[in-house]
């Protein structure tokens, strides 16, 4: 066991109700944070007594590479600290919380509504989703029924925010292999996407539309036409990035068989989202625990064979024109009603444990909620989508080349403030 | 990909996808641009979002009166300590009622994330966000503004409050001069 998010010189267990939370007591070190290059692992003996033995996390003679964490292409800061031979990558250890903010223990001090403004901060290209899961249990614990207007335009906007983060998906995934021009027609496309969410929300990364009982407010007045036109737009865009990305020969070559892991290991290494979907493993939420009203709209789960990186790429590719006709069937035929159920001011839910996930832009994501009857939540956790991806990168790169490294981490599609939480 | 191609084969193939992609730059070569010029629109064909929230405003009537009753509730909904708000209590010579009467509403813009929950939070359609976002300032402390104490006329881009100048789905505002 090593330590994920915090500091190894940190004592304590600050989401424990016992931690002690005085200020005072829990200074900002200024010291280096010395490393240690050992891991403890504990286990019972026959008799009963917890006993740990220490591992060391490399030999003398091995070759330790540091990736990160200021690399561009981890896309954030995350450090894989990598063994090699030669070239080939014999293990890597990933050294997460770099932009650790501690949002689960913020949470238990945070009101209900306060928590809200948090979730978008994670992964902010999944921030409808993000934020559809906090809402979503929090609803499930409180008992509000939800209009039909509310869910229709959730769905909608979350198939637009899919459809935005898959868009720079393919772009990064083009960036971190060298294509610029491909980077560009993406983020340019992206742009049209923004620009209509903004209309509504108000925020083109941070979107703050979704709150306890609906909507922040309702549709703008061109929403429906701006979006029928986005769909007209994109779909043939789509087909560009292929042509001068997606089917192009050096793209195959780099992507095809890199990283690949196969449907079982995905399951064991809780891979999901379109990486784990790339091998073949159906898991979808949308498909099998439908929310919103992803019941009613008619949608292909796209699933892989290969399980590599370019059986990734296809993945996202075809999920755009998925999510494209998601949003086709809904756009029309929005029902009027209310966009907003007006909630007591403070905001109280029972107690129970509750647990809400949605299909995030690259995984599921989950919310679990401990509530005591209080005002704020007793214990929030967040199942990251990131987190076990970058877990399985080591799984996925052993034995293959150190170049390999950056495509897989392009194809796998994590983003940092997500995993750090 | 089952690979079935002769030495060849495959090279013609691969020069195939090669030439796809150049005919695929070249043909956006002659495509419209897609690049904004920001500041030499500013005044013309800038369009910013009208909900974008760019800051935080009193709401004034004709009178230039704000409805602010000093309740508290915005500061007690800001995640962040954004809003600190000095009031008094001052009692009415007529009725002899009590009543709370605003002093200062202090607003930090620096510690701002934009979150709407003190919109949400007030019950007397006080506040607002605008879009106006051009915040840049030399000095932290001229970041925390005082809403009582300014009258908003909107900003530096009183024009573009309302959403500024047309924009279509699909295309980009690259001129500079307004249509």
């Amino acid at each position: 066991m090593r330590r994920l998010f915090l500091r190894n010189d940190f004592s304590g267990y600050p989401l424990r109700k016992d931690f002690n939370m005085d200020p005072e007591r829990n200074m900002y070190s200024t010291e280096d944070d010395i490393e240690i290059d050992t891991t403890t692992e504990w286990y019972l003996t026959d008799s009963g007594d917890l006993k740990s033995v220490s591992h060391s996390l490399f030999t003398d003679d091995d070759f330790v590479v540091n990736i990160g964490p200021q690399h561009p292409s981890t896309h954030g800061v995350l450090r894989l600290q990598t063994i090699l031979d030669g070239e080939t990558v014999k293990h890597i250890y990933p050294h997460l919380g770099y932009i650790h903010r501690g949002i689960e223990k913020l949470c238990e001090n945070f009101t209900y509504p306060q928590t809200l403004a948090l979730t978008d901060r994670m992964n902010y290209l999944s921030a409808m989703m993000h934020r559809h899961a906090l809402v979503g249990v929090i609803e499930e614990g409180m008992g509000i029924e939800l209009s039909d207007r509310i869910m229709y335009i959730r769905t909608i906007m979350d198939e637009l925010q899919r459809i935005d983060n898959h868009l720079l998906y393919t772009a990064c995934c083009a960036q971190d292999l060298g294509a610029l021009t491909a980077f560009l027609y993406g983020m340019r496309d992206r742009e049209h996407v923004l620009n209509v969410m903004e209309e509504t929300t108000g925020g083109r990364l941070i979107q703050n539309y979704y709150r306890i009982g609906g909507l922040q407010a309702d549709i703008d007045p061109n929403f429906v036409s701006n979006v029928k036109q986005l769909c007209k737009y994109l779909r043939p865009m789509v087909q560009e990035y292929l042509d001068v990305f997606g089917d192009n020969v050096i793209t195959h070559k780099r992507f095809e068989g890199i990283g690949t892991m196969n449907e079982a290991d995905c399951i064991n290494y809780g891979v999901t989202g379109p990486a784990g979907r790339a091998s073949g493993w159906k898991n979808d939420v949308r498909k099998y625990h439908p929310y919103a009203v992803y019941d009613k709209v008619d949608f292909e789960e796209i699933t892989l064979t290969h399980g590599d990186s370019m059986d990734r790429y296809y993945c996202h590719i075809q999920e755009i024109y998925q999510s494209l006709n998601i949003i086709e069937q809904l756009i029309d035929n929005i029902p009027t009603g209310e966009f907003y159920l007006k909630q007591k001011p403070i905001i109280k839910v029972p107690e129970g444990q509750w647990y809400f996930s949605v299909e995030g832009a690259s995984g599921e994501f989950g919310v679990y909620l401990d509530s005591r009857g209080d005002k704020s939540a007793y214990r929030m956790k967040f199942r990251p989508m990131g987190l076990t991806l970058v877990g399985a990168m080591d799984k996925m790169l052993r034995g293959q080349k150190i170049a390999d490294l950056v495509t897989t981490g392009a194809a796998l599609d994590f983003v940092i403030p997500d995993i750090d939480r | 990909m089952e690979n079935k191609l002769s030495y060849f084969g495959e090279v013609r193939e691969a020069l195939k996808t090669l030439s796809i992609g150049l005919k695929t730059t070249i043909k956006e070569f002659f495509t419209s641009k897609s690049t904004e010029q920001y500041p030499e629109n500013r005044k013309t064909t800038l369009h910013i979002a009208k909900r974008h929230r760019g800051r935080l405003v009193f709401k004034r009537d004709e009178n230039e009166n704000y409805k602010c009753v000093a309740c508290l509730m915005c500061e007690k909904a800001c995640p962040n300590g954004t809003i600190r708000i000095m009031h008094e209590m001052i009692t009415d010579p007529e009725t002899g009622k009590k009543k709370r009467q605003l002093i200062d509403y202090e607003y930090d813009l620096g510690d701002c994330m934009f979150c709407e929950l003190c919109v949400n939070a007030c019950n007397f359609d006080a506040i607002e966000f605008t879009n106006d976002f051009e915040n840049a300032v030399f000095d932290r402390s001229r970041l925390i503004l005082h809403l009582d104490k300014e009258v908003y006329r909107g900003g530096s881009l009183p024009e573009v409050i309302e959403g500024g100048a047309n924009w279509e789905i699909g295309t980009f505002n690259t001129g500079t001069k307004t249509k």
